[in-house]
């Protein structure tokens, strides 16, 4: 009995081994070698010179980073209430109170559209849309409800323009986890409510939301580890601009590394941030640990 | 009291679940909806409840009309099949729901709900998570859930179904005896016969939507309204027997295959215009004489099986097509060794319709005693 167990852990190992090498050679190899070009001199010259702290030193001293520091808390703190708050908001919309399913489910299908839209072809969108002349599609209904003149709304309003677009894209995945969550509510906890005088918004708050907790946590830590990482989006709409108006973290590590080609002390900033994202996935382990324990 | 009038209920593509329906339940009684799988219990107490809203028809609590009332105006308390506590909160903040939804103050409120758990016991329970109790327990809290709002009505939808046999019987005395204490009018959802009849003042039987009798348990044990109620209620189920009335000179006859038989008076008087009609006769296991002789007005059971049940013996065999039970009855002059001898040799016994049977009309299945 114990043999077969264990022979059959075997069976497993060796039918995962090629995904675990795949993995260890295409990331945490170049995690490593991030990790080491960190403390180097390493720049367009291509020269692996250990410098010791020199790169760290060199961010806290960089006036710009406590900007890039804000953009950043700025950036994943109202991305995150925003898609939290409308998550729930469409995952008790589409499940509990619209009891169509085809009608729910229809509507999630049209809020997975921006994240199923490959990222430039979504920004060039964006960028489209609120082209700064007149012939813009947002400058248009601005002109026709009374504007004066064509705004540049990227260059005017540039971390509204990124949070709006990001938010789109980020719903989808949190509305679907948390519609499941909904309909695992057995029907009767909320008939239960209802019988014991609960109007639709109390049973939202007492009976939806408290069980939800642990999927609003999992997807607050997991939103921001995304939003911690991900800098495509911004990227691609305002590069961080105007001046250092929307560059967050991982962002300047992309641009220290290839557009000023300081490879090293790019790779600093990025082990920086690895840093916070391991701490955040330790949480998240943590989180589902209890969630399963609370469960089982 | 409770009165339902012409309650009719229509799920989408059609589905109609209920029609028809006329109840009235007294004040303080305790009703068991009792019927198969998919009879329209649920919907009927859901329909009570305010959780469904009716097709057409009206309810009443006393005289006032409730039927598109929200279920938070109706005072009632419900117990769920899987009981349905909140998972998230203590076991006394379950209990206390109700009264926090009436803007009650906490420690009025707490208070309530432990005088409430102190009467079902589960006082030690209250700091608990409903997560961490067993089966039993969380009925009871369920049960005090229910309750503790003091209702005009408790609804219970198969509350004991997911119990083991044991627990079952001790919670079923557990809630008449608190159902009698508080004097609540209570309606309970079962499929289980036993069950509706140890606990319910009367029972209504459900079939396909229809009612099919609301009586009390004795007069649906002994006098069923139909065939369907007949095959439903009681265990061992009753005996059934075609034959057809023949009214002759000598009395009123009724005519098996094998057999015939003279009606006894009062059930002579109910046949008296039915020459020729197909009947099936209905008798239960333990009306009916049995002697070892053939004798003229018996019927012959071919013995296939003999049980000693402990406290009785009960015999079954094949009488032409249906298979009849048998409950010895106490002055029987065999004993349990000689029947299954009998049985062995392929004998048969004789039995003897007593003065009290049922007749029912084979065609429609309507009781033409009853
Ligand atoms: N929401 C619904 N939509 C459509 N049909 C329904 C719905 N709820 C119940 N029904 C149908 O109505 C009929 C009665 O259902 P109901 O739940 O009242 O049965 P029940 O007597 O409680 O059965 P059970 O003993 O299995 O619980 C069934 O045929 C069922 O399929
Ligand atoms: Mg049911």
């Amino acid at each position: 009995m114990k043999r077969n167990m264990r022979q059959k852990n075997m069976q497993a190992y060796f039918f995962l081994s090629p995904f675990l090498i795949f993995i260890t050679v295409l990331y945490i190899l170049p995690a490593i070698l991030t990790v080491a070009m960190a403390f180097t001199k390493l720049d367009s010259a291509f020269i692996w010179e250990f410098n010791g702290l020199n790169n760290f030193r060199k961010i806290f001293k960089d006036p710009n980073t406590i900007i890039i520091i804000k953009n950043t808390l700025f950036y994943v703190l109202v991305t995150i209430v925003f898609t939290v708050v409308l998550d729930l908001f469409f995952a008790i919309m589409t499940t509990y109170f619209i009891q169509d399913e085809r009608k729910g489910n229809l509507f999630k299908a049209i809020l997975m559209i921006p994240m199923i839209t490959p990222a430039v072809v979504y920004s060039v969108l964006w960028i489209w849309l609120l082209e700064a002349t007149d012939t813009g599609l947002a400058n248009q209904f601005y002109l026709a409800l009374g504007g004066t003149q064509a705004v540049n709304w990227i260059a005017q309003y540039p971390f509204t323009v990124v949070i709006l677009a990001t938010l789109l894209t980020s719903i989808a995945y949190g509305t679907t986890v948390f519609s499941s969550a909904v309909k695992s509510i057995p029907e009767n906890q909320f008939r239960a409510a209802r019988v014991d005088g609960a109007g639709e918004w109390e049973i939202v708050r007492n009976i939806i939301l408290p069980n939800l907790r642990f999927h609003i946590t999992f997807i607050t830590l997991w939103e921001t580890l995304g939003l911690l990482t991900n800098y495509v989006t911004i990227m691609l709409i305002t590069n961080g601009g105007p001046g250092v108006q929307t560059e967050v973290w991982a962002l300047s590590s992309y641009h220290k590394a290839f557009a000023d080609s300081q490879y090293g002390y790019g790779a600093a900033i990025s082990v920086l941030l690895i840093l916070v994202v391991m701490v955040l996935m330790l949480v998240i382990a943590a989180v589902m640990r209890r969630q399963e324990k609370s469960q089982g | 009291m409770i009165r339902i009038e012409a309650l009719r209920k229509e799920f989408d593509k059609g589905v109609v679940a209920l029609d028809s329906i006329d109840l009235t339940f007294e004040e303080g009684s305790f009703v068991a909806l009792l019927g198969p799988s998919g009879c329209g219990k649920t919907t009927t107490l859901n329909c009570i409840a305010g959780l469904l809203e009716p097709t057409s028809g009206s309810i009443y609590f006393d005289e006032q009309e409730v039927t598109n009332l929200p279920p938070k105006d109706r005072n009632i308390g419900m117990v769920f099949q899987s009981y349905a506590l909140y998972p998230h909160m203590k076991v006394i903040d379950n209990i206390a729901f109700s009264l926090k939804q009436k803007g009650m103050p906490k420690a009025e409120r707490h208070e309530k709900a432990r005088k409430m758990a102190q009467k079902l016991q589960i006082e030690h329970l209250l700091e608990r998570m409903p997560g961490e109790l067993s089966g039993g327990q969380q009925q009871r809290v369920s049960m005090a859930r229910a309750l503790v709002k003091e209702p005009k009505v408790l609804l219970l939808d198969e509350p004991m179904s997911n119990l083991d046999a044991r627990l079952k019987i001790e919670i079923r005395d557990e809630i008449r005896r608190i159902q009698q204490d508080l004097g609540v009018t209570s309606i309970i959802v079962t499929h289980d016969q036993e069950e509706a009849m140890a606990m319910a003042d009367k029972i209504a039987i459900l079939d396909n939507g229809h009612i099919q009798q609301f009586d009390t348990p004795e007069m649906l044990y002994h006098h069923p309204a139909n065939l369907f109620v007949a095959h439903f209620m009681g265990n061992p189920p009753m005996n059934f027997i075609d034959a057809s009335v023949s009214i002759r000179e000598d009395g009123t006859w009724l005519q098996g295959e094998t057999f015939a038989v003279r009606a006894p008076a009062a059930i002579a008087e109910k046949l008296a215009q039915m020459d020729g009609k197909a009947v099936v006769i209905g008798v239960r296991s333990h009306q009916l004489d049995v002697s070892l002789a053939p004798a003229p007005e018996t019927l012959e059971l071919k013995l296939s099986i003999v049980e000693n049940l402990g406290k009785e013996v009960m015999v079954s065999g094949e009488l032409g097509e249906s298979r009849i039970r048998v409950t010895m009855p106490d002055g029987f002059a065999g004993s349990y060794e000689e029947l299954t001898t009998l049985r062995r040799q392929g004998g048969s016994v004789y039995l003897g319709l007593q003065k009290e049977f049922n007749v029912f009309d084979k065609e429609s299945g309507v009781n033409l005693i009853g």
